[in-house]
């Protein structure tokens, strides 16, 4: 065989050829049809081997593949023995970590619109901010022709603990008739001297048999209401709701509502 | 270790046993490309995803040999290039009748498309193919490893047991008349 044809074969192939000797050999190619001929041969005979060629590495190649995909598979971290450099340059995030990231982005975004938008009475709200919302003192009772009294006029200044004493020195009076009365204003001084649990102990000396009865339950569940409780806040205030004509009735359902 | 391009283009070209090592380098490091597209080309499975990455591979080994490959682009982003449109050639093939939304962009000329391909008939190849399968063992793997793998008489000899280089070089081209002589009794 001519070898040295067939050499000259494989560079034109393979793009080796000097330009000058590539021209000469196409236009032998074209000119000759017995080289032309001959050169096809040897041309089908090396393509031919390429081919083969091909398609054994293919083969390999399938083999490197597969166990590639099952290592990786079976066990994520020999991804890192295959190619660690390009494995962490290629690192990405699983598809949950994207969505959990948009979801909290959306929160974020749609928080304060939400809070704009919602109405208060569907918003559940904190029990100390029911608290402040539902909380005023109220003025101490006037009597008719009654001369300078020292704690209704330290309380209504908001002066609490001069009025606190006062009450205090007045309860300690057994002769003194206005009990109940004295018993509730000094609750409220109390829980206005932000002392919700000396408030409640005040109102829990007022019975249910007098007039001053249905505010003290009132001020009672505001003073838990102050201190957290919910729970025993949400008795009294369930117990006032209940009754039909209980003038804090319609406050005490509007609580109920927004307590959790 | 990552190989540079450098490192694998050269490798490449050596020809022989540093030529498999680094298509087996080259094949490992881009790897990444098969498990991206699980997830990318959602409607192939993984042997279609490695029959488009093992065709891409064979693809750039062939265009650093015949110097197509002129390293304007990194090898990776050559090889997932031809990646691509090997696997959206598969997804048309396997949904002909659906549009494929995808970019196909074309695989850089391949030179070695040239005038002599263009001679070499389509029954001449097939004759070639046929005859190959009845060529022998020992003919078989010395054309294999010579004129496929590039490898050198010496190589060739160590590798299937030759006493030296000179008689693997008479052997090669005894194989190829063998070869051309098959080719000639059956036209």
């Amino acid at each position: 065989m001519d070898e040295s044809l067939y050499l000259r074969i494989k560079q034109y192939k393979n793009g080796l050829l000097p330009q000058a000797e590539r021209i000469a050999f196409e236009q032998q190619m074209q000119t000759d049809p017995v080289f032309a001929g001959e050169v096809a041969t040897w041309a089908a005979i090396y393509q031919g081997i390429q081919e083969k060629g091909d398609a054994e590495l293919n083969v390999e190649l399938m083999g490197l593949g597969k166990q590639l995909l099952q290592t990786q598979t079976a066990t994520p971290e020999m991804s890192a023995k295959v190619n660690p450099e390009m494995v962490a340059r290629r690192f990405s995030m699983p598809r949950w970590v994207y969505a959990a990231a948009a979801m909290l982005l959306l929160l974020l975004l749609a928080w304060p619109i939400y809070q704009r938008y919602i109405g208060p009475e569907n918003t559940y709200a904190s029990a100390e901010v029911l608290f402040t919302e539902h909380f005023s003192a109220p003025a101490a009772p006037t009597v008719r022709d009654a001369g300078r009294i020292p704690w209704k006029e330290a309380y209504d200044q908001k002066r609490y603990p001069e009025a606190i004493a006062a009450l205090e020195q007045l309860l300690a009076d057994t002769s003194y008739l206005r009990r109940s009365e004295a018993q509730l204003y000094l609750g409220i001084a109390h829980l206005s001297a932000a002392q919700p649990q000396q408030a409640i102990n005040d109102f829990q000396q007022i019975s249910p048999n007098n007039g001053e009865w249905e505010d003290a339950q009132w001020f009672m569940a505001l003073a838990y209401l102050k201190l957290n409780d919910t729970v025993k806040a949400k008795g009294l205030l369930k117990d006032i709701a209940d009754e039909a004509s209980h003038p804090w009735r319609s406050k005490a359902e509007e609580i109920l509502k927004k307590l959790k | 270790m990552t190989h540079t391009d450098a490192q694998l283009i050269g490798t490449i070209q050596q020809g022989g046993p540093p030529q498999e090592q680094a298509i087996r380098h080259l094949y490992e490091q881009c790897f990444y490309m098969v498990r991206d597209g699980r997830g990318k080309y959602r409607q192939l499975d993984d042997e279609d995803l490695l029959t488009a990455y093992n065709s891409a591979i064979i693809a750039v080994r062939k265009q650093i040999l015949n110097n197509a490959f002129r390293g304007e682009s990194a090898l990776a982003t050559y090889l997932q290039k031809i990646f691509s449109n090997r696997c959206i050639d598969i997804l048309r093939t396997k949904s002909s009748n659906r549009t494929v939304p995808m970019e196909h962009i074309p695989d850089a000329p391949d030179e070695s498309q040239d005038l002599l391909s263009r001679w070499v008939r389509e029954e001449q190849l097939e004759m070639v193919r046929e005859k190959l399968k009845h060529l022998g063992g020992v003919c078989e793997k010395i054309l294999h490893l010579s004129e496929y793998l590039d490898y050198t008489a010496q190589q060739i000899a160590e590798a299937i047991g030759f006493s030296n280089a000179n008689s693997v070089n008479s052997k090669k081209y005894s194989c190829l008349q063998k070869l051309r002589e098959l080719m000639t009794a059956a036209s």
